[in-house]
């Protein structure tokens, strides 16, 4: 489970906005891949398994986001110029992407995710149970959809 | 913004960047929690339907035998009304179960859970539509057949002679007390407001739910 908590972390910062629905929608995650895990036969790869059971639960569970206020600690300010620099540039783009992904439905963002951790369109097929040639139609339009969203958040529409 | 570009950098980011809240939290303790999932509330709530139901029906056995001395009544009573509300929850339980396979294709689940959903709520509309009039009027009967005037089928002449049925006590009792007409016209407005209070109810509960749900495998199968 640690060894793959930064996927289960990424699944969360797509699917939820506050810190708080993050945290709890991995904590659900974490529950039901428990209590999946005796059932596991190992039918499927253990990565397809963990995938399909983290975004089984972001997705169809459906559940109501929380508002809550967020709040920024001290602590976790920069401390040197340098740091700003170089954590700008990659969180901008970070940032950016996410922006852009939020303007994406459940299942785009799914497809994208499996897409970003260069995930094998016959593996990407085994987790959503969407065939190859539909997944790739389905990519090209979000990669033009993306594109798109880009340039409108650079513009400042949107 | 091109998607490939930023492959490397998602696949670098480490749990640091990715972490919501400061601190981490251990799995243990997380595992110690309840799931908040939709199905396991589903179940939790059918749970205490039960729970309380148990209660009601304790309730009722204990005011029936010291108060009212109705025994066979009872009995008969507690035949049918455990035997409908033990067909309700097993199938309701058993559909709750059959709802999620999480470890299932994203797509097939979404299925599942739809299709079954669907059962669960018919089940639910019809059961709460028809056992609630049922009750009334299973109840109504019984205090109605305990009345006082049952007592008097025992004036029927004995001899052979033939009684028209107007003149058997019970029935003479029910087609002309006004009890009667106030009975059937309470159960009649009961089975309909149960209905359409069952109607709005469920779409309340699930209908957002489920039309969720379609929209998600619609934008599985949408390649046009």
């Amino acid at each position: 489970m640690h060894q793959h908590r930064a996927m289960l972390y990424k699944v969360c910062n797509l699917y939820c906005s506050s810190d708080y629905d993050k945290q709890d929608l991995f904590q659900e995650i974490v529950i039901q891949l428990w209590g999946a895990y005796p059932r596991f036969r190992g039918d499927s790869k253990f990565s397809t398994w963990l995938y399909r059971i983290a975004l089984n639960t972001a997705i169809s569970d459906l559940r109501k986001q929380k508002k809550h206020i967020k709040t920024v600690e001290p602590e976790s300010l920069p401390t040197e110029i340098q740091d700003i620099q170089y954590n700008n540039e990659r969180e901008e783009r970070l940032q950016q992407l996410y922006k852009a992904i939020n303007h994406l439905t459940e299942i785009e963002k799914a497809i994208v995710m499996l897409y970003l951790e260069d995930k094998s369109y016959e593996e990407m097929e085994d987790i959503l149970g969407i065939n190859q040639n539909n997944l790739r139609v389905k990519m090209n339009r979000i990669k033009e959809k993306l594109r798109k969203l880009t340039k409108s958040v650079e513009h400042g529409v949107g | 913004m091109e998607l490939d570009s930023l492959k490397d950098l998602w696949k670098n980011l480490d749990e640091q960047d990715l972490r919501p809240g400061k601190e981490e939290v251990p799995i243990l303790s997380m595992l110690q929690k309840r799931s908040q999932s939709t199905i396991t509330r589903l179940k939790r709530n059918l749970n205490r339907e039960l729970a309380a139901l148990l209660i009601i029906y304790t309730l009722t056995i204990w005011y029936i035998i010291t108060y009212q001395r109705l025994y066979w009544e009872l009995a008969l009573l507690l035949f049918f009304v455990g035997l409908a509300f033990l067909f309700y929850y097993y199938h309701k339980n058993k559909l709750l179960k059959q709802m999620q396979c999480v470890a299932c294709e994203v797509k097939s689940n979404l299925k599942r859970q739809l299709v079954t959903l669907e059962k669960y709520v018919r089940f639910y509309f019809i059961a709460g539509t028809i056992l609630t009039p049922l009750a009334y009027f299973a109840a109504g009967i019984i205090i109605l057949m305990d009345s006082p005037v049952t007592a008097s089928l025992n004036d029927l002449p004995s001899d052979g002679s033939t009684v028209a049925v107007s003149q058997i006590p019970i029935v003479n009792h029910i087609t002309n007390s006004r009890f009667f007409f106030l009975f059937i016209t309470i159960g009649v407005g009961l089975t309909i407001s149960t209905y359409f209070l069952n109607r709005w109810l469920i779409n309340k509960m699930y209908g957002q739910h489920i039309q969720k749900l379609k929209e998600l495998l619609y934008q599985m199968e949408d390649v046009d």
